[in-house]
């Protein structure tokens, strides 16, 4: 890789001086940390909590019946985490080791080509791996003695399991959590619905931070028209009651993730757009922009390389909270019995069975499941609380 | 100038600046009198610590990060810098005034004129409202603004920048101070207003008998209106006289440079003198004169890489720091 | 006004109003005329410095040049095109050939952008270089302009105003324009910056053969840089003459003004600027007759009803001055 500068003479970047003010304060970093902490047992939870062993001896013979139930989906989280792990050292080693006036481009080759791998991928998984169902019972056949030496997950035990004779049980050694109503473990549940959780966040965020960001920067940058017809829409939106829309939508439409992802998604982009919008006003009299312009620079760079990334700032804390917002709204729905269909597990729904129809009332039933979303939606907004000071200019030389 | 003439007396003041990267030491050791009824300049680019300086006289310096760390300022025989809070407070915008760079921010916007002014004087002076609205619009007639009483119901975004500096010199001089510091008072104007200020700023200092610290970046501003100036360089001052001295018998070779770099009217010059280089920021001073980096005199001379020279009397009235200055090569033969 | 050289650029007549809009309905009740009726020419390879009070219209004019800002009317030839009535290919193509020197070195670079791709990026989206030859050009154009190399991967805050400004004066030289804009390059930097960047902006002139439009309120610093002076007043040109005309021989009390109020680094020349009187009217509602007439010394009742027009000086000295008081105009 040929260097034109030496790396004394890179500059700080705006973004390496938002990390540094973050990672400034504790319970930034904490609290990131219990975010990053939920992903690696939300992306893992197949493996840490199921009922098949990772690996059993039948009749002599060796199997490995979890890796073989596991089903396309969950390689396909397991190979995007693989891949985003990679993207995230790869751009780590770019940013110490290869020039920044040659950097884009390279990054720019190393993203497609993972995201090439990704696709393909999945492709590949949804192609090959059938759906099959193993309702094998492994450790009935372990007691029988047909099978030995079996290697079992920590919490093993199916999140769709039912047992009337198990449920209800208190947290005790065997059921660190307890068991629900149709005598589930708590515990395996929770690790399953956190899966649900953080990709409603995620997806639903994604999809109105693209809309909002894209109508914002549209407002914004032309102004008249464009900016009169879509304030009105953002006036439209914003004066519905979202949650009563959500509800009423959920109703019509099948009980799927991926619905309400969306759902939730074209509902909450309004935030968004007009804090770009507002940005974008600002930033089109600037005169790095004018001066963008009179360069004739494409429209969609001076829209995206030079305007975004001076006016994103509070859009991305807007994300972090929407991220908890998300997961809230998901919750609430699922609660409601809006949500996910069972036996799928999300943490709302969870919560929602605390109150069984005897009347009876299951402490930790409320407790977990309740600490779960709290704790995860507490974390969001501490991380968007400590990027909102990061971001700060007043704690900041002029940038 | 006789002892009983000096009105304020800077010290060694030196003011400092905790930043994360360090200290900056914004203002260095800084050493000078004004005389009564006299305007008194200092001349300096930005970041220099003119401005600092004021607001050490002013004692207006956000602490922290800023603290005063020696010096004495004494202003009619007692030191300012001993005074308490509460003291300062009867002397900072009575006795002492200051006029701000940017007539747009100095004003608040969401009272009259005639609201700022007469809280100043009921504040000061103990005077009775209807009594405080009468001097406000004098004070207006007084910096030439037609109408006065009509204007003192009036919101500042209802004037022009010229005419929101004229009421803050109103303001400034409502309780009769005996210095008046103008921080760049005509920077943010057009030469045709700033002419008119510097006027009225010419015409009030005879009339009110006040003295003027004027801080500026401008050497034709300087030329035209001071009595006695001052050139800043990096915190410190490098040249100290009276003005005439100052563009005639000029010692210092950054002041040479910036008025050889002026651009003259009238004249056919193909190129302009620059000074190379950059004015140093207060983290990363050079070693030695902290000019050498910039100047023709000394880049290569040891002596100028390795100490600082000392501001030193080298003429009747005349302090110079610079090893190669006239009159100052005895002190270093000696050395 | 120059008709003996190639004019690069024409302008004629050129007017830019803001409408002012009030009250529900949002009816066009009067305009701001920000720049009335301007025209001027510049040679290839001069400079023409145009002077004037902030609000005077000065750098409205020159950014509906290239418009950035859409002229009311008028029209504007570039090097033979008439920009105006460019369509938006024309206009991305004449765009390359004019660029803009900005008064604020802080806000005229992308805070998010390092100083490479700030210069380099046009280069890159026009397809004028790439790779390894890329590299090459954007750090010949910061030697040129006295910054080092190995500046190309910092970012914008980590400079000073005068690096900043010599950053600005690179990005506008990287497409190989014919006329730079210059809007007031200098009045933002420190006394001894100043002085650097006009050297530069001069030299430059003398490699590439570069035209200047000039924009600056300084006339010291405008008649060190041009050939031709004009002087704006209230959206209208008032005076326009070659520089070293318009120092020694003034004509319009308005420039007679301006020169009186500029403080001289000479103290034995100190003078009580009396002459000096008033202030800039606001443009949404301009004095009738002369622009200048409330603040002129000289005038009287024909002056605040009749508008001047910028009339030839009699001796053809290219001297032009729009005045009733003047010997020009009778």
């Amino acid at each position: 890789m040929k260097k034109i500068t030496k790396q004394k003479d890179w500059g700080v970047s705006y973004g390496q001086l938002v990390k540094q003010q973050f990672f400034k304060g504790l319970f930034n970093r904490i609290s990131l940390s219990f975010v990053m902490l939920l992903f690696v047992f939300a992306i893992a939870a197949p493996l840490v909590a199921n009922d098949k062993p990772y690996a059993i001896q039948i009749d002599g013979q060796w199997e490995f019946p979890l890796f073989a139930a596991l089903t396309a989906n969950d390689y396909s989280v397991f190979l995007a985490a693989i891949v985003a792990v990679v993207l995230f050292f790869l751009f780590r080693r770019n940013s110490k080791k290869v020039d920044p006036f040659l950097r884009p481009s390279i990054m720019w080759r190393q993203a497609v080509i993972c995201s090439v791998v990704l696709f393909a991928g999945i492709v590949t998984f949804q192609i090959l791996i059938p759906k099959k169902l193993n309702a094998t019972d492994y450790k009935f056949m372990l007691e029988t003695g047909r099978a030995t030496n079996a290697v079992f997950a920590p919490v093993p035990y199916g999140y769709a399991r039912t047992d009337i004779k198990l449920r209800h049980l208190p947290p005790s050694a065997q059921h660190w959590m307890g068991t629900d109503d149709v005598g589930s473990d708590v515990f395996c549940r929770l690790l399953h619905g956190s899966r649900v959780s953080l990709s409603v966040g995620f997806v639903a965020v994604g999809i109105s931070s693209v809309i909002g960001i894209f109508v914002g920067a549209m407002m914004g940058y032309f102004g008249g028209k464009v900016d009169f017809i879509g304030m009105r829409l953002v006036e439209i939106m914003m004066a519905v009651p979202t949650f009563f829309l959500i509800i009423t939508i959920v109703a019509f439409f099948p009980r799927s993730l991926l619905n309400i992802m969306i759902i939730i998604g074209i509902t909450g982009w309004t935030g968004n757009a007009r804090f770009i919008r507002a940005e974008f006003f600002k930033l089109r009299g600037q005169d790095f922009v004018q001066a963008a312009i009179s360069l004739s620079l494409p429209l969609r760079s001076i829209l995206f390389r030079h305007m975004l990334p001076n006016g994103i700032a509070p859009v991305l804390v807007n994300i972090t909270f929407g991220v908890a917002g998300a997961i809230f709204i998901e919750a609430a729905l699922s609660f409601l019995g809006f949500g996910v269909a069972p036996p799928t597990p999300s943490w709302g729904q969870m919560l929602s069975l605390s109150l069984s129809t005897t009347g009876r009332f299951f402490w930790w039933l409320t407790l977990f499941p309740g600490m779960a979303i709290f704790l995860t939606v507490t974390a969001y907004n501490l991380v968007g609380e400590g990027l909102r000071d990061a971001i700060d200019p007043k704690l900041r030389k002029a940038v | 100038m006789s002892q009983n003439d000096i009105l304020l007396s800077v010290e060694n003041l030196s003011t400092y600046f905790d930043t994360d990267d360090g200290t900056a030491k914004a203002v260095q050791d800084v050493s000078f009198d004004i005389a009564h009824g006299k305007t008194f300049a200092i001349v300096g680019e930005s970041g220099c610590g003119k401005s600092v300086t004021a607001m050490s006289i002013m004692q207006l310096i956000p602490s922290p990060p800023g603290e005063i760390v020696s010096g004495k300022i004494s202003f009619i025989g007692e030191d300012l810098l001993a005074l308490g809070e509460k003291k300062m407070r009867k002397i900072r915008g009575n006795k002492i005034t200051m006029i701000f760079q940017e007539p747009m921010t100095s004003l608040n916007p969401v009272h009259t004129i005639g609201e700022q002014i007469t809280e100043a004087i009921c504040l000061h002076q103990k005077k009775a409202i209807t009594h405080a609205r009468q001097i406000a619009s004098e004070m207006l007639e007084k910096v030439g603004i037609a109408d006065p009483a009509q204007r003192l119901n009036e919101y500042p975004h209802q004037l022009s920048g010229g005419m929101r500096q004229r009421v803050m010199i109103a303001m400034a001089i409502s309780c009769k101070p005996t210095l008046l510091i103008a921080d760049e008072p005509t920077t943010a104007l057009d030469v045709t207003i700033q002419a008119q200020i510097l006027d009225l700023l010419d015409e009030l200092q005879k009339t009110e008998d006040m003295s003027i610290l004027l801080i500026t970046h401008d050497l034709g501003v300087v030329a035209e209106r001071a009595d006695d100036v001052a050139v800043m360089y990096a915190s410190q001052i490098v040249e100290k006289t009276d003005c005439k001295s100052l563009f005639s018998e000029t010692l210092h070779p950054y002041t040479k440079g910036l008025l050889q770099s002026l651009p003259q009217l009238g004249t056919d010059e193909k190129r302009l003198y620059t000074i190379g280089g950059n004015v140093p920021e207060p983290l990363n001073f050079p070693l030695g004169c902290k000019f050498h980096p910039r100047c023709s005199l000394g880049s290569k001379s040891q002596i100028c890489q390795t100490r600082e020279p000392s501001l030193k009397e080298v003429k009747p009235g005349h302090h110079v720091a610079c090893w190669f200055a006239e009159g100052y090569k005895d002190e270093r033969a000696k050395k | 006004m120059q008709t003996n050289q190639q004019k690069l650029l024409n302008v004629e007549n050129l007017k830019v109003w803001f409408p002012v809009r009030r009250g529900l309905f949002r009816k066009t009740v009067g305009h701001i005329r920000a720049v009335d009726g301007v025209s001027f020419d510049i040679a290839q390879g001069k400079t023409l410095g145009l002077v004037g009070e902030s609000g005077c219209g000065k750098t409205t004019a020159a950014r509906s040049i290239i418009n950035l800002i859409p002229a009311t009317s008028g029209r504007v030839r570039f090097d033979g095109r008439n920009i105006a009535k460019a369509g938006r290919k024309e206009l991305h193509k004449i765009r390359r050939e004019i660029s803009i020197i900005f008064q604020d070195p802080y806000s005229s670079l992308n805070p998010r952008m390092t100083v490479g791709s700030i210069i380099g990026e046009p280069l890159k989206v026009h397809n004028i270089a790439s790779g390894s030859e890329l590299t090459d050009r954007v750090e010949s154009l910061l030697k040129r302009v006295g910054l080092s190399p190995a500046h190309i991967n910092r970012y914008p805050h980590e400079f000073s105003g005068g690096q900043r400004q010599r950053i600005g004066i690179a990005r506008a030289l990287c497409l190989e324009p014919k006329l730079v804009i210059c809007d007031e390059p200098v009045s933002a930097l420190d006394v001894s910056i100043q002085s650097q960047i006009m050297n530069l902006l001069k030299d430059l002139q003398d490699e590439f053969g570069l035209t200047y439009l000039f924009i600056a309120h300084d006339l010291a610093v405008v008649e060190f840089v041009s050939d031709f002076v004009a002087v704006m007043y209230l959206g209208k040109i008032v005076e326009s003459a070659s520089a070293e005309e318009i120092y020694k021989n003034p004509l319009h009390p308005y420039t007679k003004m301006l020169l009186s109020a500029i403080p001289s680094p000479q103290p034995e020349r100190r003078t009580k600027s009396g002459f000096v009187a008033g202030e800039i009217p606001s443009p949404s509602n301009p004095p009738s007759g002369c622009p200048f007439h409330p603040r002129c010394p000289l005038a009287d009742a024909h002056c605040a009803a009749q508008i001047p027009s910028l009339e030839p000086k009699a001796d053809g000295n290219n001297h032009f001055v729009a005045c009733w008081k003047s010997s020009a105009a009778k």
